[in-house]
């Protein structure tokens, strides 16, 4: 589970890379649809948000677009995607350090 | 001139036309598939069942819209070999399907959703009942073969009646110019209902004895699983798109990349170029003309297509002529870009000479948006703008709206059903009315103002916002003008409060502002509810107000309005250089009713460690 921290960093995240100018992060709900209702962004804005990941977080998209359609379905849903990709990197650095 | 074949005799039966989940299929498939699809859609459009009821007795066209490019490609056979048109939409969004499949040309809804209307071209597809040898379709050149939909100008869906020669007869030119032999393998990012897309994602692979993948990949990392799961020798994709996978560490190696639909900007170009050592070629066209030019050099001059030719006249506009140009046609085709010509016959593009603009690579009529949302219950008036934005959408659509009744995310809501959401306004301004001439025309430069207006407050010191509230609240001290939070209640994690507010019906400040149309003026929100509130709560806040910082006026409050203020005060940060710290609060008005914002920003006050008196000059 990601911790309110990074779901905070993440709506940052959203709003810097997509320049809304018109939200703030206490108006993103965590857990409301990303595309389309909610805050409705749209498929341009979805490639944008995958190359400021891209660039933070090192994570790149995965081979399955419905995959990438549930990881970017949600600031919760992509908080929890970052959150497991950490803890998978630093379970295979633990056993050689 | 010969009829076109189409799939080209070059393909053996058994060779593969569509690769990739959820299977491939060979030519024989394709064929079989289209003959049993097409005799189910002349049985429909005959019998009239699940067919369009408003369409007129001599309609003859069938709607398709299909996500996976093999159903579009059977679909597409289909209803050639059952004689008919297919009608190709602008776009996915459920309101222009519906709508587009009750146009009187329609005969008939052919799908691959599970929307329920129409006719899901599955079901016909699940027949696997032996079937006749079926053969390659063989096209004359003068027959309507499709209609595509673009946005015009004018604000309507522009028709574009396609015949053999324009559409198969293009994609033919394109087999020949870039020399595509039997066995490519395309993978295209864009969908086939567009020109493009059915050109060079559809089209020039069947035409050429090529295959095309089913899916239609979307994030650059699926984009590149795609093409090296399917060996792809092709990628046709658009700028958006290729913004993105510019970006990867790899890309599987391809013979060509084409890209569409808006210029490519020259740093995606350089970087695909430096990092897979790929050269984009750029297609320039539109639905209407069909292909016009090239280029494979980032923003160097286009090349006209074999058989094209494009010269300008005295304002530059571009006089088109083509074997691709719809028969009847004027030639020179005056055209709506602007060019300029070089002396070797290639030629600079320079911008449109209308209201059109491109944004994310799709067409986007600005009347068309001022229409749609002219068309939203309780908007009284909107007129919107372009703004041109470093990303991949290129610009963006800005509207101001008067709609006093709803929020910007209830008309974004109706928008959605009609309008692309690439062309959904990023900004959309709530506003008391727009700022239009006598003779009722809005000025793009009062239009644009509008947008700057609230942020021209952002970074004016105490000083200019003392002055503002002096000038723009007369009798502050003699009228009946305090507003007393009717509830405070603390934030849970102590770092401000939330209170409750009721505007009065007959609030003194809502006289002469405006007549007929009554809403709170904004330096009344930011003085008497905002400003007086933090006086109240912290009183060491009560001068050494420095500036009002993000200030946004989002939706108008009007008379008799339950309102929630949140102010919540960030820790102070402290400048031991200059003897001051500076200290910020955040605030939020919004309407209790269901909690949309009306306005927000910060008060930042500057406050010095040892000030004299509070009532220094």
């Amino acid at each position: 589970m990601a911790t309110p921290e990074l779901e905070q960093e993440i709506k940052q995240l959203i709003i810097d890379s997509l320049k809304l100018e018109d939200v703030t992060a206490e108006q993103i709900d965590a857990e409301a649809p990303l595309f389309v209702d909610g805050l409705g962004l749209d498929s341009i804005d979805a490639l944008e948000l995958a190359m400021a990941v891209r660039k933070k977080y090192g994570l790149s998209a995965q081979a399955d677009d419905d995959k990438n359609r549930s990881i970017y379905s949600s600031v919760r849903a992509l908080a929890d995607y970052v959150e497991a990709e950490r803890a998978k990197a630093s379970q295979q650095q633990t056993p050689q350090s | 001139m010969k009829n076109f074949s189409i799939p080209s005799p070059k393909f053996a039966r058994g060779d593969l036309v569509a690769l990739g989940a959820p299977g491939d299929r060979t030519l024989a498939d394709l064929l079989a598939d289209a003959d049993r699809l097409a005799i189910a859609i002349a049985d429909r459009a005959k019998a009239n069942a699940s067919a369009n009821t408003r369409a007129a007795p001599d309609a003859n066209e069938v709607l398709l819209i299909c996500a996976d490019r093999y159903h579009f490609a059977v679909g597409l056979l289909a209803i050639w070999k059952a004689g008919l048109c297919a009608a190709l939409p602008p776009n996915a969004q459920p309101e222009t399907i519906r709508t587009l499949a009750a146009h009187p040309s329609i005969r008939l809804l052919v799908h691959d959703t599970d929307s329920g209307e129409g006719f899901d071209l599955r079901t016909a597809l699940l027949d696997r009942s032996p079937i006749a040898e079926a053969t390659p379709l063989d096209l004359s050149p003068d027959r309507p073969i499709a209609t595509l939909y673009t946005s015009g100008s004018t604000g309507e869906h522009k028709r574009c009646p396609k015949t053999a020669l324009e559409l198969i007869g293009e994609a033919s030119a394109h087999v020949a110019s870039f020399h595509f032999a039997p066995g490519e393998r395309f993978v295209a990012t864009v969908p086939g209902h567009h020109i493009y897309g059915l050109l060079w994602g559809v089209l020039v692979p069947l035409l050429s004895g090529g295959a095309f993948a089913r899916q239609t990949p979307f994030y650059p990392d699926a984009v590149a699983a795609r093409l090296a799961e399917l060996k792809a020798t092709c990628l046709v994709s658009v700028p958006a798109h290729l913004r993105g996978i510019a970006e990867l560490d790899t890309l599987p190696s391809v013979r060509r990349i084409t890209s569409s639909s808006a210029a490519l900007p020259t740093e995606t170009a350089q970087q695909i170029f430096e990092r897979f050592g790929l050269r984009v070629t750029e297609l320039y066209g539109s639905s209407e003309t069909g292909g016009i030019a090239f280029r494979e050099e980032p923003g160097a001059p286009h090349t006209p297509l074999s058989g094209v030719s494009v010269t300008a006249d005295a304002d530059g506009r571009l006089l088109l002529d083509s074997p691709f140009l719809t028969p009847g046609t004027p030639r020179p085709m005056p055209c709506d870009d602007r060019v300029e010509i070089l002396a070797d016959g290639r030629f600079l593009l320079r911008g449109r000479l209308d209201g059109v603009v491109k944004v994310g690579g799709k067409r986007v009529s600005l009347s068309e948006i001022d229409r749609h949302l002219l068309q939203v219950p309780g908007v009284k008036d909107a007129a919107c703008l372009a703004r041109e934005v470093d990303s991949g959408r290129g610009a963006e659509i800005w509207a101001a709206v008067v709609a006093p009744a709803l929020t910007a995310a209830q008309i974004r809501t109706r928008l959605r059903d009609w309008i692309d959401p690439v062309a959904i306004p990023r900004r959309l301004l709530l506003v008391p009315a727009l700022p239009r001439e006598e003779n009722g025309k809005l000025l793009r430069s009062k239009l644009s103002a509008l947008f700057e207006a609230p942020g021209a407050i952002e970074g004016n010191d105490a000083n200019e916002m003392n002055d503002a509230i002096e000038g723009d609240i007369p009798r502050f001290a003699n009228a009946p003008v305090e507003l007393v939070p009717t509830r405070e209640r603390p934030l849970p994690d102590g770092s401000g409060y939330v209170l409750s507010f009721h505007i009065p019906e007959d609030y003194f400040y809502f006289r002469g502002h405006f007549d007929g149309l009554p809403i709170l003026p904004g330096v009344v929100q930011l003085e008497l509810i905002v400003r007086r509130q933090i006086s109240r709560l912290w009183p060491d806040l009560a001068t050494g107000l420095r500036r009002v910082a993000q200030l946004k006026f989002k939706r108008t409050i009007e008379p008799g309005t339950d309102l929630f203020l949140t102010l919540r005060r960030d820790p102070s940060s402290v400048s031991s250089a200059a003897h001051t710290s500076c200290s910020k609060v955040r605030f939020e008005i919004a309407d209790a009713s269901d909690s949309g914002v009306c306005s927000q920003g910060q008060f930042c006050f500057e406050l010095e460690s040892k000030r004299l008196s509070p009532t220094s000059p």
